[in-house]
């Protein structure tokens, strides 16, 4: 059942948000799936949770900067 | 989290699909539900002219908010789809984001847009079913009426009856066949 109409969606700013390194796309959270990035399999922003990437996806060197701070902290994964 | 495709668009499983369901949700659906109001408003003027005036009212009233369900799902699952050509003349000559993003996100709005155009379609279904079963119910004859006119009535009724007994087994198989499909592939 439907609970009215849905206007709470900008495409343009989803079109813009994406990951520097690899462009995995936005993906907001939907039918029980977590926002999340649509990174690939070898892109190394892939550690970072997505409310980092939301925060600095603008500048690729701020992500790569970003990567490494937490690779040299011995992080592997979103946490 | 499974990896959205990022090299091809999505596409309708049947080219034909999108026009259709818009044609029967944003202008069957509607005619419909008014349909159903008009009804629903003879029976509370007129009821001792019907049988049992209550219970077709009350399907009316059902069959008018599942059309209405269904033109805002309808509403919603159409601002989910789009196609590269929609992409070209929306941004035209002004910078557009890379394909791979956009082809993600379509690929993403399409099943969003299958989803609740799946949700319009049972509720268009189940509207076509309670109208069918509503009026069924207006159609039976009052106790007062002459026997020729009783059998023409229930002759109709019955009619109406088969016909929304059909919608509903098909939209209940095809319920139980999606049921059946998602048990299968989780």
């Amino acid at each position: 059942m439907s609970y009215g109409v849905d206007w709470d969606d900008d495409f343009e700013d989803r079109a813009r948000t994406y990951c520097p390194l690899c462009q995995g796309a936005y993906m907001p959270e939907w039918s029980g799936q977590e926002a999340h990035f649509g990174h690939t399999g070898n892109c190394d922003a892939r550690i970072l949770p997505t409310r980092t990437l939301l925060r600095l996806y603008d500048s690729a060197t701020a992500v790569r900067e970003e990567v490494a701070r937490r690779r040299s902290e011995g992080s592997t994964g979103p946490s | 989290m499974s990896q959205t495709p990022r090299d091809r668009w999505a596409i309708p499983p049947k080219i034909g699909y999108v026009n259709a369901a818009q044609n029967a949700h944003f202008v069957a659906a509607p005619l419909l539900a008014a349909a159903a109001i008009g009804i629903a408003g003879v029976m509370a003027a007129d009821g001792d002219k019907f049988r049992w005036p209550g219970p077709a009212m009350l399907l009316m009233t059902v069959c008018a908010v599942l059309f209405v369900s269904c033109i805002q799902s309808s509403f919603n699952a159409a601002t989910h789809l789009f196609n590269p050509a929609d992409l070209d003349a929306w941004y035209g000559t002004s910078e557009k984001p890379p394909d791979t993003v956009l082809m993600q996100i379509q690929q993403r709005d399409f099943q969003i847009w299958k989803s609740s155009s799946r949700r319009a379609v049972r509720l268009y279904n189940w509207g076509v079913v309670t109208l069918g079963s509503g009026t069924a119910v207006a159609l039976s004859p009052p106790g007062n009426a002459s026997s020729a006119h009783a059998v023409c009535r229930w002759a109709a009724c019955a009619f109406v009856l088969v016909a929304t007994l059909r919608v509903a087994a098909a939209t209940a198989t095809e319920a139980r066949r999606r049921q059946h499909g998602r048990r299968n592939a989780s």
